[in-house]
């Protein structure tokens, strides 16, 4: 009998492994072999090719190159603003949606996780398109709004100011990352108990009051997992830059990722472009791991 | 529980059984592929969307290819590629196929600029020799695309930049001719925003994209600079550049252009002379062909064309643009590309090429053509540029020039640093790809 336990635990283990299979060959042949494969690319000199059998070792030339160049920290500055940027209007817009789609009359609420839901289907390419439309200084209607309100004498100039460019990346990247975020939060939502909230009610406490003593203690673990997400994805923003600025005006809306781009695809430096990529890739690496470290231990699901 | 573990391990079998049948399956293509290979051979083409369009009275240009080459070759099929539209989204896709050795296009469309960085990678098979029709173009076109003394492509297309002005406005103004130097266009404007004070005087792309590139090129030469110094170093920071760089800061900051154009593209930018609200506008050649179409244009009749205005002391240029179709030096059928390209050299393409598309062409007696000066009638506008026509800045990695000229040109425009400071660090930057 305990044999037989035995030989079934050890199915069991074996069959789990099992489960886990598909997961590590995509994990492995889209995530972690493109990242051996740039780490040792980032070692050699290689323009115009990938050879790296046949090209120059260069040690961390690479490295030296891309940390000891002004578009680096250029870069880096403007990824950190923006990230600090999106990262606060997402989650905060995003529990403000989530908040009206849990909150509102049975009868609209369909309706508002369905407008909630329409930004996370479009994609970020073509969304970057609808924006740089709506931010156009001739025709967009952004620009119109804020002089029909009698906000500006005349519609500003979004993507050709390096300050307003930066509003505008920064919105246009929320406008799709607050629903993603709001999602997340809507589960946490639904997992703060009602009889808490009518507990704190019977004992006098405002909206306000319950929102920050009641809810925001009961969803810390899911606003620190969002958090997290939305951090890490503003960290490697692309797309959206790529469609509404192309980085401009001049270099001021370059994040990390789309200077690697360029390294990589218009400049075919792919050795200096290895090292920058392996660089962001520590650095939110690190980021994430600390970032876990402070908030998540606090919970009682990291064991 | 039990109908859980069913259903995960269900799932399980499916995503395996998936990811062996999409194995499976692109094995059993690729054998496919293989056993074909014997009877017929295939070419693919790699181009934008833009050789299965038409613009004029000639055959769309890629079913007029397959035509010619089924007539000509019938065991070569001619397939096309779809490449994205503008130029660096085409570029780095064959970046990428070259690097991998890639074959999945056996010719492909080489822009003018990236002769030199193509040429000095390998990128493209050298054709000097290999095409017999090669001989029939004017030696002009053929150098565009000249590396080392290699031939690595053959034109099919050419383009000039220029200055797009109304005639209408100008003559009412008491002006005959187009404007030769800067200060005569200066005096043009403030002569026509007198009689009409609400035309936009200057329209141009000063949006971050290879197009600044090409009208700071024009503009340094109108203002005596030049790419190169006698030394034969970049001279990006010379005083006529600096004034060049100054010129085009003061066509905003005097309300000669409207601030929106630090923003424009091409097509944002002469959207205001195409809708009859500006005097000038920098643009290339296309606008030629459909600028007297009443239904797309509000300036039909009343337009012309000239070389952009300079200082006396500065130099009237146009600066070049165009495509040609390269062999990839890593197709599987090189000797099937061969035959399909000298099919696209032929008399016959490089004629439809012409009615279809429009100017320009450089098969040898082609705008002699009867047939294709009716459906070119402004072909001789064009012609008028080429004695101006140069080419872009010498690099042999120019994308990564051309990056560094957009991001600091453009830094200079929307005013985030001064003319000077951004021109010195073009011209350091420049001198680190060297």
């Amino acid at each position: 009998m305990r044999q037989s336990r035995l030989r079934q635990g050890k199915t069991y283990r074996n069959r789990d492994w099992g489960f886990l299979i598909p997961a590590f060959l995509c994990l492995g042949v889209f995530y972690y072999y493109p990242f051996i494969q740039s780490a040792l690319y980032s070692f050699f000199r290689l323009e115009y090719t990938t050879d790296w059998l046949h090209a120059p070792f260069v040690g961390v030339q690479n490295y030296v190159a891309v940390l000891g160049s002004y578009e680096f920290w250029h870069s880096l500055r403007f990824t950190a603003l923006f990230t600090l940027g999106a990262v606060a209007l997402d989650l905060s817009l995003g529990m403000l949606l989530a908040l009206s789609a849990y909150w509102i009359h049975p009868f609209f609420k369909t309706l508002l996780r369905i407008i909630i839901i329409i930004p996370w289907a479009i994609p970020r390419v073509i969304q970057a398109s609808i924006w740089r439309w709506m931010f156009n200084s001739d025709v967009g209607i952004v620009g119109t709004l804020l002089v029909r309100l009698g906000l500006a004498e005349s519609p500003p100039l979004f993507l050709g100011e390096p300050a307003l460019a930066l509003m505008s990346v920064v919105m246009a990247y929320v406008w799709k990352g607050a629903s993603i975020s709001a999602v997340f939060l809507m589960a946490g939502l639904a997992s703060v108990p009602r009889e808490l909230q009518e507990a704190s009610r019977i004992d006098g406490a405002g909206g306000l009051r319950r929102f920050f003593s009641v809810t925001v203690p009961v969803m810390a673990p899911t606003i620190v997992i969002a958090g997290l997400f939305r951090t890490r994805d503003a960290l490697r923003v692309f797309d959206v830059i790529i469609g509404l600025t192309g980085g401009g005006p001049g270099m001021a809306t370059e994040s990390l990722s789309t200077y690697a781009y360029r390294i990589y695809f218009d400049f075919n430096n792919y050795g200096i472009g290895s090292a920058y990529a392996v660089i962001i890739f520590i650095g939110v690496a690190v980021l994430s791991g600390l970032y876990i470290k402070r908030f998540l231990e606090r919970f009682e699901f990291v064991k | 529980m039990k109908n859980n573990k069913v259903m995960i391990t269900l799932l399980y079998f499916v995503s395996v059984l998936v990811l062996f049948s999409f194995s499976g399956c692109s094995q059993s293509e690729s054998a496919a592929a293989d056993s074909d290979s014997n009877q017929d051979e295939t070419v693919t083409i790699g181009y934008n969307r833009f050789l299965t369009q038409a613009f004029g009275p000639g055959e769309v240009p890629f079913d007029f290819i397959q035509a010619q080459v089924k007539a000509t070759h019938p065991n070569i099929q001619v397939e096309l590629n779809i490449m994205p539209d503008d130029t660096a989204g085409m570029r780095n896709a064959i970046a990428v196929w070259m690097n991998g050795r890639d074959g999945t296009v056996d010719i492909y469309g080489m822009d003018t600029p990236w002769v030199t960085e193509f040429g000095s990678a390998g990128w493209a098979v050298p054709l000097n020799g290999e095409l017999p029709e090669a001989e029939n173009f004017v030696q002009p076109g053929l150098e565009t695309f000249t590396y080392d003394g290699r031939l690595l492509a053959i034109p099919f297309w050419g383009s000039v930049t220029g200055l797009y002005y109304r005639k209408d406005l100008l003559s009412e103004a008491g002006f005959d001719e187009p404007p030769a130097t800067i200060e005569e266009m200066r005096e043009m404007i403030s002569t026509v925003r007198e009689q009409k004070p609400g035309i936009t005087p200057f329209v141009w792309p000063g949006g971050k994209n290879e197009v600044l590139v090409m009208l700071f090129s024009d503009f340094l030469h109108a203002f005596g600079g030049s790419y190169l110094d006698e030394k034969g170093q970049y001279a990006f920071n010379s005083p006529e550049a600096v004034e060049a760089l100054e010129f085009m800061r003061s066509l905003l900051e005097e309300g000669l252009s409207p601030e929106e154009v630090k923003t424009w593209n091409q097509q944002e930018a002469y959207r205001l002379f195409v809708e009859g609200q500006a005097l000038f506008a920098w643009s290339n050649n296309d606008l030629v062909l459909w600028l007297d179409d009443q239904e797309r244009s509000q300036v039909a009749g009343k337009w012309g064309f000239a070389p952009s205005p300079a200082r006396p002391e500065g130099r009237r240029v146009s600066i070049t643009g165009g495509f040609g179709f390269a062999v990839n030096p890593y197709s599987d059928v090189p000797e099937a590309a061969l035959k399909v390209m000298n099919v696209i050299a032929g008399r016959e393409t490089q004629k439809n090429f012409a009615l279809a598309w429009g100017p320009i062409q450089y098969y040898r007696g082609l705008y002699k053509d009867p047939e294709v000066q009716q459906a070119n009638p402004k072909a001789e506008r064009i012609n008028a540029l080429l004695p101006y026509a140069i080419s872009r800045p010498p690099a042999v990695r120019y994308s990564q020039l051309s990056s560094i000229l957009q991001q600091e040109l453009h830094s200079a425009l929307t005013g985030q640093q001064s003319s000077l400071v951004a021109l010195e660090a073009v011209n350091r930057r420049a001198e680190g790809l060297q």
